[in-house]
């Protein structure tokens, strides 16, 4: 294990330009790689409109005393609307604090009615990292460019933009790259459900034109796979699967997260 | 004394009941009882066997002596005569009179003729029973059509020439007018064979010699012609027991009175469902190639099976002109089952290795042969006794006309030959099931068994090419297919820039890292 120093949380924005990109998909994966290795790791449910991540976690948030939605509004304090998992999940040691968005329809209309400013966004997250120590703080974001979204990219120290390789989610995700370069935050980039018939070499020759035109850094790419759409978004494939390739490549993003400088 | 007249009364009324009733009797004083009766009652001019013109006589003295006259007048108003004595030895006895030999008169006029006889002795009585019989030129009245009309005239010169027509409204049936000599004794006889399609009503038929004198009334009389009955041959099925989907064959044949094979029109037949209340129908044609009438019905997947009866009803059959039959139902019955699905599994002879996919095309059909495509069609794989794995559902592809499916062999899967057994049912009780047999080896890497060399060469080119048209088609597909348009997405990224939220938050970005700025330096 590699060791980090406490009360250095890297708090990183998982964002998309369009939906079913894969984007909770691979923070709910790439959270457990993580807490497998032993990081505490935060893992917060900022897609207020859509929220999913619950359903990899298997939890139900309207059974829930709070959520991310009460905290926005200052109803509640980070750590009361923060569910711990590592015992339910078997994490080896490692930790997950999951804050789940709610799902109640009239909840989620008052938090995008009202909005949430910039300070109590920031104050929750290192409320969290004092409390729990964090290592890292995923944050699952809504696609596209909302005022919501573009808060959670600017209090974040990195964002990492997942983009399908199709001409409109290109397009998009340059656009997100072109405005997070603006708040001088490090954005990297996923490329995700890559169909079989292209190379990974040209792949990366993709990434490499992106990089020479856009200030971001490839962050690793993953295939398009058949278990992962199949699990239907109820299984977390390398808690399930460790041996599965997939779970050996969202472990691999695991790493590249721990590499970013 | 009394007495005896009020039986002589009774009996009195008694014979003018019967008199008025039967409009033959008479009752003389003496109380005898007296009947005519003419046989036939209707004849043709010329009849040889003439008219018998039968007197009963009951209550007769006996001994006693009678004698009786007959007189009948002809249409033309002429009349003639004959008389009888009888010795009565009994109470009741006839005595006959035939017309026109013992009259001296003959047949040779047309309508009707009337009888009268008196009594003679023992008492004198101008009339104790009247009578009448009629005179035609044809054998009957009315005929069904395809019956012979046969008609007889008498009365005309030896070897006249005598013109005959038969006449339908105010035209003359075809062939006719046309004439005939009379024989020498004067006599005129011909046919009229009515058809199926003769119209239908009112005929005159009429004879006139050309030397003749004219007769008076002259030979005319009117026929009537109906529809004629068709008769049909018991109704036969092809088959007394179907599957689903099978069509039940049935036929018979028409006949008209005079045996000509019917070949226009239809009959309905009603086949009943098992339940003995659903009706269906099915027409029943004549078909040119077998001379019978024939009606098929196509059973479905989803017939109610049991004992179903096919029904011609009776006068339902009609053919083209109106003539109609049977007189009586026609019935038969037939039984229809649950379909037997034929299932062909084709299948792959070679052995199929771990990770290699086995593809199921299935071919199902039903009985009627065409395809089996709605319902469930599954497949199981059975090694050694032990079920693989199933029931793997096989999905129609109508393209293909089949039903496909397919496994990956695992890792854990046994070696060994393998049966596929493909089972195919619906809703409705219909299955069947075929099986085929497959090799498997989990042990070595996918392979395909009994390859030749030359096999194997072909595969290799095959597949050598294959992967060189993937290559060629993988190169620069994200390039080839993903355009990125750096200006007009920087040119989009800029509009966002400009939004105030946006620039909200980059202010209060800026603030806090001077504040973070600013604590740091105050802890320095």
């Amino acid at each position: 294990m590699r060791p980090r120093r406490r009360n250095v949380t890297r708090s990183i924005a998982v964002h998309s330009y369009k939906g079913g990109t894969g984007k909770t998909t691979i923070t709910a994966n790439v959270a457990v790689a993580l807490a497998l290795k032993g990081r505490r790791v935060g893992v917060m449910d900022m897609d207020l409109e859509g929220p999913g991540l619950h359903v990899f976690f298997d939890l139900d948030p309207s059974q829930l005393r709070f959520t991310v939605n009460d905290v926005l509004a200052g109803v509640a304090p980070p750590e009361a609307a923060c569910v711990r998992m590592s015992e339910k999940m078997n994490l080896n040691g490692g930790e997950i604090y999951y804050t789940p968005a709610s799902v109640k329809v009239s909840e989620i209309m008052r938090t995008l009615k009202e909005g949430f400013e910039l300070d109590t966004f920031e104050n929750a997250i290192r409320r969290l990292q004092e409390k729990f120590g964090l290592h890292y703080l995923l944050i699952d974001t809504h696609p596209g460019i909302q005022h919501d979204t573009l808060l959670a990219l600017g209090i974040c120290d990195h964002q990492v933009v997942i983009s399908r390789v199709d001409q409109q989610d290109i397009f998009g995700t340059g656009v997100l790259v072109e405005i997070s370069s603006t708040m001088d935050k490090p954005v990297h980039l996923i490329l995700n459900m890559i169909p079989p018939r292209i190379r990974e070499s040209e792949v990366l020759k993709f990434a490499r034109t992106l990089g020479a035109h856009f200030t971001v850094d490839m962050a690793g790419w993953l295939p398009f796979s058949e278990e992962v759409i199949g699990s239907l978004s109820k299984a977390i494939l390398t808690l399930k699967m460790p041996r599965n390739p997939m779970s050996q490549r969202f472990r691999g993003l695991a790493e590249a997260i721990e590499s970013f400088a | 004394m009394r007495g005896s007249r009020g039986v002589l009364l009774a009996v009195t009324l008694f014979l003018g009941i019967l008199v008025a009733v039967g409009g033959l009797h008479k009752v003389n004083a003496a109380g005898e009882g007296f009947t005519l009766t003419s046989l036939p009652a209707r004849t043709s001019e010329g009849n040889a066997s003439g008219v018998d013109l039968t007197l009963s006589v009951t209550n007769a003295a006996n001994p006693g002596s009678y004698s009786f006259t007959w007189t009948v007048t002809d249409p033309s108003g002429g009349s003639a005569s004959t008389t009888k004595p009888v010795l009565s030895t009994a109470a009741a006895w006839t005595v006959a009179a035939k017309y026109p030999s013992d009259f001296g008169a003959s047949l040779n006029l047309v309508g009707s003729y009337d009888v009268i006889i008196a009594e003679n002795l023992p008492s004198l009585n101008s009339s104790i029973a009247t009578g009448q019989f009629t005179v035609g030129l044809t054998d009957y009245t009315s005929y069904q059509r395809t019956s012979t009309v046969h008609v007889e005239a008498s009365g005309y010169l030896p070897a006249d020439n005598v013109t005959i027509n038969i006449v339908y409204g105010a035209t003359s049936v075809s062939g006719y007018p046309s004439s005939k000599n009379a024989d020498p004794t004067g006599a005129v006889q011909f046919s009229w064979q009515t058809a199926v399609d003769s119209a239908l009503g009112n005929y005159t038929v009429s004879l006139a010699g050309t030397n003749t004198v004219a007769k008076n009334p002259a030979d005319i009389q009117q026929v009537i012609v109906y529809p004629t009955n068709i008769t049909l041959t018991p109704l036969r099925t092809g088959s007394i027991v179907v599957q689903r989907t099978e069509t039940v064959d049935f036929w018979f044949n028409a006949t008209y009175p005079n045996g000509a094979f019917v070949n226009t029109g239809s009959a309905p037949l009603r086949l009943m469902e098992p339940d003995g209340v659903t009706i269906h129908t099915v027409n029943a044609i004549y078909d040119l190639s077998s001379g019978t009438y024939h009606a098929a019905y196509p059973t479905s997947l989803t017939h109610a099976q049991g004992t179903w009866t096919a029904t011609v009803a009776s006068a339902s059959f009609t053919d083209a002109f109106g003539n109609s039959g049977p007189s009586t139902v026609q019935q038969t019955s037939f039984s229809i089952q649950r379909a037997t699905l034929a299932v062909s599994l084709l299948s792959s002879s070679g052995t199929y290795a771990q990770g290699s996919v086995i593809p199921l095309y299935t071919k199902v059909t039903v009985p009627g042969n065409y395809n089996f495509t709605q319902g469930a069609v599954s497949a199981v794989f059975i090694s050694s006794g032990r079920t693989i794995v199933g029931p793997i559902s096989l999905v129609y592809d109508q393209s293909l006309g089949k039903w496909t499916g397919s496994y990956k062999v695992n890792r854990v899967d046994p070696t060994g030959t393998w049966v596929v057994t493909i089972i195919a049912s619906d809703n409705y009780g219909n299955i069947g099931q075929g099986t085929a047999s497959l090799n498997v080896d989990t042990q070595g890497t996918q392979t395909s068994a009994d390859l030749g060399w030359v096999v194997w060469l072909l595969v290799l080119v095959i597949v050598g090419l294959g992967c060189g048209i993937l290559i060629l088609r993988r190169r620069g597909v994200i390039h080839r297919e993903v355009k990125l348009d750096v200006q007009a997405i920087k040119q989009k990224a800029n509009e966002v820039k400009g939004d105030d939220f946006l620039q909200s938050i980059q202010t209060q970005l800026k603030r806090r890292a001077e504040r973070i700025a600013a604590e740091k330096e105050k802890r320095d």
